[in-house]
């Protein structure tokens, strides 16, 4: 019997699905990566059979999406990020209209009809500004762990008013806003503010038909998604595990190949 | 036979836009013929071509913008700012004269930093084309208009143009638009026959060389084309529409062709509207060429209309060619695209046709985020 | 320096001059409700000839920098991009055309606060007569009359690229007025009411005169008003500009002005530097600014945004000429002029008004407010050996603004006016 994966090769995460035959996850995998190459892609990929006790013959086809996807010469086909996380969430979430991605280092809103087809989508990706990048930047000026940034943000009553244009900015307001003496908790709560006005602006060129699902690693983030869900009036879907969404779809398209589903 | 003429005449036509403004000088060199640029879109360069002088449609060149950083912001448009650099660079300087159409703030803002920056260089002119197309005397205005400008082409050649003189530039004008449109035809039935960037080149030799010399060489190809045998056309077939004033850059002419699909016709500037339109002979010259620029056929977005039409234009042209789906291409900061671009989707949504928009920029940045979007794109319509 | 406690003197005609804005809003659904056909415009002063028309007016300017000076404007920009337009385009123009599509029903504010702000009466007509080189209000007017399917009346003063241009543009702009006219008696299906509009230029020549009195006792050192406080006015000379009142208005500010004057009070508590600000404001961080620059004891005394482009030629107004005395206003003004005349222009002002720096002002989407920015910058420095900066932001879309960013460039402006021995 033959299994289908999917490999999603992002900025700093390598995140690999396994799909039986019969569609049931098999296992996955997420590496952190310090580079975007093959390597990282293989990696992700034989722990994630290691732990399906399989091995690399047992696949019958793989699709790789992502930033890194054109790297992996061992892929039979690499498709886009926009139509992995689009079939990936549509699995998880049958009827999903909105997809909302906040990667490492873009971000994208894809819009899909009824049946998990995609119609429209807006990207970023020129600019670091709202994505996972931004976070850990502004994490980085306040000395402030990663992951308790949402936590924190949630405890403001007054966030601190804060660019969304520019990453480089930002940081300058936050460091100035330190020297000022506003609280840590307003200024991540800024920080979360200027994130959700930047994907708010993306959702509204693709367009918001609820139910929106969430994906990626920023997806975590619990101040992010409140924020998305105040200024989108709609309640935010995050999966159990929102980083491997992409590669979930991926799988799905390679599992088409093989016939399975 | 016919694939080695072909052959020949792009390499030539390739060579003219390649560093133009290097080639347009030693041309001038050469021939100690006085040559006049035109800044985009429109202008009747009949009437310079009629005073004996070359007229030549200014273009983007490839250079990155360093002096210009000085002189005009990073949020203008690729091609304002390439015209003030390459100006203020001395790039411009063999110029015999300058005219400057007043079809956006960012074009007025190129004339005004020229006319700062080189007040000795050469003469700079403004034309001031009524904008709005709707109006009842926009005929008179237009005439007005264009005879104010025939008078400030008279003094920079220090000849009148007589109506013989203009009548002779029309026809020829008209033939090489008859043989671009002739080209054009044999694109459309031949979808694969050549790549989009060398159909781009055929356009701006035009724009860059003798309307004489371009004719003599487009008979040319058109003998070798015919001769062809292009392969079949499958695949996805696109529309691309919208750059105004300047050509995409060739990265991204190519990069659209490299996803599988096939540019199967255009709106550019550099393309099909450069060329579509005719001056009617029945009235005099002068008539002839009002006539021309208020020809409301195809949407000019940088005039007013009342009523913005681009869109459903857009529908047409792609309907007609059979296009699987649009990519609107809008250079990044252009007012009068961005400004038209949600009516062009609300109607290629309202006709079903699938398409993307990309903005592009002078510097080709991030071509890795456009591919993904383009094949994003196309996997949509799979 | 001690940037907590110092906070600029606010004027108490100021808000009396909001209150009447606000007011004017009220009036025109009024009006609406009573079945008066509606006026959209962009620009200034041609709109001016609606009102002789007996036509209410909402001026896009008027309304959105007041809504951005308050917050307000972020559902007409929400819904200008859901339509499909890039933040790269005119603020005000984006969100005049968002406002259009929410009136028209075609974007939903339920979700949004004090959405009844919003729900503004349908125009029967727009107008647009942009400032001197903007080419995107065409685009601005055709788009919003074409989400109505309503006719759109264009009128844009040629530019004087020589200095000889100039007579042949008025006359052109006084054929632009009477086709003007000609639509309005289309509209009303009423002659034209010639002694309503020699009314209206009669009240408009009186505010504007006064307006430009107050701006020239701001020469007065210390500066009695800013130009913060002339851009938080600007309503009787712009929005409500022509309508009864504005006169009285600014009779009244005037004497207060006065008043500062004689007693040597300024506008900011300590003032130590004179600024001059180009471009247009940004609206989004008006009292931001102004305290920003008051507690770091600068006073920016003029700015082309007040002094250049709101009918800058009073003494061309002649009530029984109304359509000559808006040509002039559109075309006999620096603005209308190359580079050249612009840097010879500023300059006279820079010193009538004792400036020791210019603030160039980046209101990035709006490039016809800051093309110029580099001539003024290199030209008018140079000719009076005082320094420059420029200021991110816009005029209406708060993301282009950085608040740490204009505060180092402030300071880094003052640091150098104080190194040339000022201040």
């Amino acid at each position: 019997m033959k299994v289908a994966a999917g490999v999603d090769i992002g900025s700093l995460t390598a995140k690999s699905v396994i799909l039986g035959q019969d569609g049931k996850m098999a296992a996955y995998r997420v590496i952190q990566g310090k580079i975007v190459d093959e390597n990282a892609a293989k990696a992700s990929l034989e722990q994630a059979l290691e732990e399906a006790h399989l091995d690399r013959k047992a696949v019958g086809f793989l699709v790789t999406t992502g930033y890194g996807r054109n790297m992996v010469h061992f892929a039979d086909k690499s498709i886009t990020e926009i139509s992995c996380h689009a079939r990936g969430a549509e699995c998880l979430h049958p009827g999903v209209h909105t997809v909302i991605d906040i990667g490492g280092q873009d971000s994208k809103v894809i819009a899909l009809d009824g049946g998990g087809r995609v119609v429209n989508f807006a990207m970023n990706d020129k600019c670091a500004a709202g994505t996972g990048r931004f976070l850990e930047v502004m994490a980085g000026a306040l000395d402030v762990p990663l992951e308790e940034m949402g936590a924190l943000s949630l405890g403001s009553d007054d966030p601190a008013s804060i660019s969304s244009i520019c990453t480089v900015f930002a940081e300058s307001e936050v460091i100035s806003l330190k020297a000022r003496g506003r609280s840590k908790v307003d200024i991540i709560a800024g920080i979360h503010e200027a994130i959700g006005r930047r994907m708010h602006s993306m959702v509204n060129q693709a367009g918001l038909t609820p139910p929106v699902v969430m994906s990626g690693g920023v997806a975590k983030n619990v101040g992010v998604v409140s924020v998305l869900e105040r200024l989108l009036a709609t309640p935010v879907i995050v999966p159990q595990e929102p980083q491997i969404v992409g590669a979930l779809g991926a799988a799905l398209f390679a599992l088409d190949r093989i016939g399975g589903g | 036979m016919g694939e080695s003429t072909v052959s020949e005449v792009l390499d030539k036509f390739r060579g003219v836009i390649e560093k133009p403004y290097e080639k347009l000088k030693q041309w001038k060199d050469a021939h100690e013929v006085k040559v006049v640029g035109c800044s985009p879109m429109h202008f009747p360069e009949e009437m310079i071509h009629a005073a004996g002088m070359l007229p030549v449609v200014l273009q983007e060149t490839e250079e990155p913008v360093t002096e210009g950083f000085s002189l005009v912001h990073p949020f203008f448009c690729g091609i304002t700012r390439n015209i003030i650099d390459v100006g203020a660079k001395g790039g411009l300087h063999f110029f015999d004269g300058l005219i400057f159409n007043d079809i956006c703030i960012q074009s007025r803002n190129a004339a005004f930093t020229l006319k700062r920056i080189l007040p000795e260089a050469f003469p700079l002119f403004l034309f001031q084309f009524p904008t709005f197309q709707d109006r009842e005397t926009v005929r008179e205005d237009a005439m007005r208009e264009l005879e104010k400008m025939r008078k400030n082409i008279e003094n920079l050649a220090d000849r009148r143009i007589d109506e013989g003189d203009l009548a002779r530039s029309i026809a020829l004008f008209n033939q090489n638009r008859d043989f671009l449109r002739r080209f054009h035809d044999w694109c459309l039935r031949n979808p694969r026959g050549l790549a989009f960037r060398d159909r781009q080149a055929v356009v701006r030799a035009s724009m860059l060389t003798p309307k004489e010399e371009h004719c003599e060489l487009m008979a040319s190809l058109l003998k070798g084309l015919d001769q062809m045998n292009p392969p079949s056309f499958e695949g996805k077939g696109l529309f691309v529409s919208g750059h105004l004033c300047q050509s995409p850059k060739t990265a991204i002419l190519d990069l659209i062709e490299g996803t599988g699909a096939t540019v199967v016709d255009d709106d550019l500037y550099t393309g099909y509207r450069y060329y579509a339109l005719d001056a009617g002979t029945e009235a005099g010259p002068m008539e002839a060429i009002t006539g021309r620029m208020l020809d409301r056929s195809i949407p000019v977005p940088t005039r007013s209309e009342g009523v913005l039409r681009w869109g459903e234009y857009v529908v047409e042209r792609a309907k007609y060619c059979r296009a699987q789906g649009v990519v609107v291409l809008i250079a990044k900061y252009c007012e009068p695209h961005l400004f038209q671009y949600p009516f062009i989707k609300s109607a290629l949504n309202a006709a079903g046709i699938p398409h993307i928009m990309l903005e592009t920029e002078p510097e080709v940045v991030s071509l890795e985020g456009m591919r993904t979007r383009l094949q994003a794109f196309l996997e949509m319509l799979d | 320096m001690d940037h907590q406690e110092k906070v600029p003197n606010r004027l108490n005609s100021v808000s009396k001059i909001g209150n009447m804005m606000l007011a004017s809003f009220e009036d025109i659904k009024r009006q609406a409700a009573e079945g008066k056909k509606m006026v959209w415009a962009n620009g200034l002063p041609g709109f001016l000839l609606a009102r002789g028309a007996g036509l209410p007016v909402l001026h896009a300017e008027g309304l959105i920098a007041g809504l951005a000076a308050k917050g307000l404007v972020k559902p007409l920009q929400d819904a200008a991009e859901a339509f499909g337009l890039l933040p790269d385009g005119c603020s005000y123009a984006r969100s005049f055309i968002g406002l259009a599509r929410i009136v028209n029903g075609d974007y939903s504010i339920d979700t949004y606060p004090n959405a009844e702000l919003y729900r503004l009466p349908r125009p029967d007509v727009y107008i647009n007569v942009p400032g001197a080189g903007c080419g995107t209000g065409r685009l601005w007017g055709d788009s919003v009359a074409s989400i109505f399917g309503i006719p759109a009346f264009h009128m844009e003063p040629r530019v004087n690229w020589e200095v000889s241009d100039l007579e042949y543009n008025l006359s052109d702009m006084i054929r632009q007025e009477r086709q003007f006219i000609g639509l309005l008696e289309k509209v009303t299906g009423k002659p034209y009411d010639w002694d309503l509009l020699e009314e209206v230029m009669g009240e408009v020549k009186r505010a504007v005169t006064l307006r430009y009195e107050i701006m020239d006792l701001c020469k007065n050192i210390p500066a009695p008003a800013s130009f913060f406080d002339m851009a938080a006015s600007i309503g009787p000379v712009c929005h409500l500009v022509g309508l009864p009142g504005t006169g009285d208005l600014l009779e009244e500010m005037k004497r207060e002005v006065e008043q500062r004057v004689a007693e040597g009070i300024g506008a900011v508590p300590r003032e130590r530097f004179r600024l001059y600000w180009n471009g247009i404001m940004t609206w989004p961080r008006l009292g931001i600014l102004g305290r920003k620059f008051a507690s770091m004891d600068a006073c920016v005394v003029a700015g082309a945004y007040t002094h250049l482009i709101f009918l800058p030629r009073p003494e061309r107004i002649d009530p029984e000429k109304p359509l000559e005395s808006i040509a002039y206003n559109l075309c006999e003004v620096l603005l209308n002029y190359d580079y050249a005349a612009n840097v010879e222009g500023i300059a006279r002002m820079c010193r009538e008004y004792s400036i020791d720096g210019l603030v160039m002002s980046e209101t990035q989407t709006c490039r016809a407010s800051n093309s110029s920015n580099f001539a003024i910058m290199e030209g008018v420095a140079r000719k009076l050996g005082i320094p420059a900066t420029t200021m991110g932001g816009d005029s209406c879309d708060e993301r282009f603004y950085s608040e740490a960013q204009a505060d180092t460039r402030l300071q880094a402006l003052l640091e150098t006016i104080e190194a040339g021995g000022k201040g």
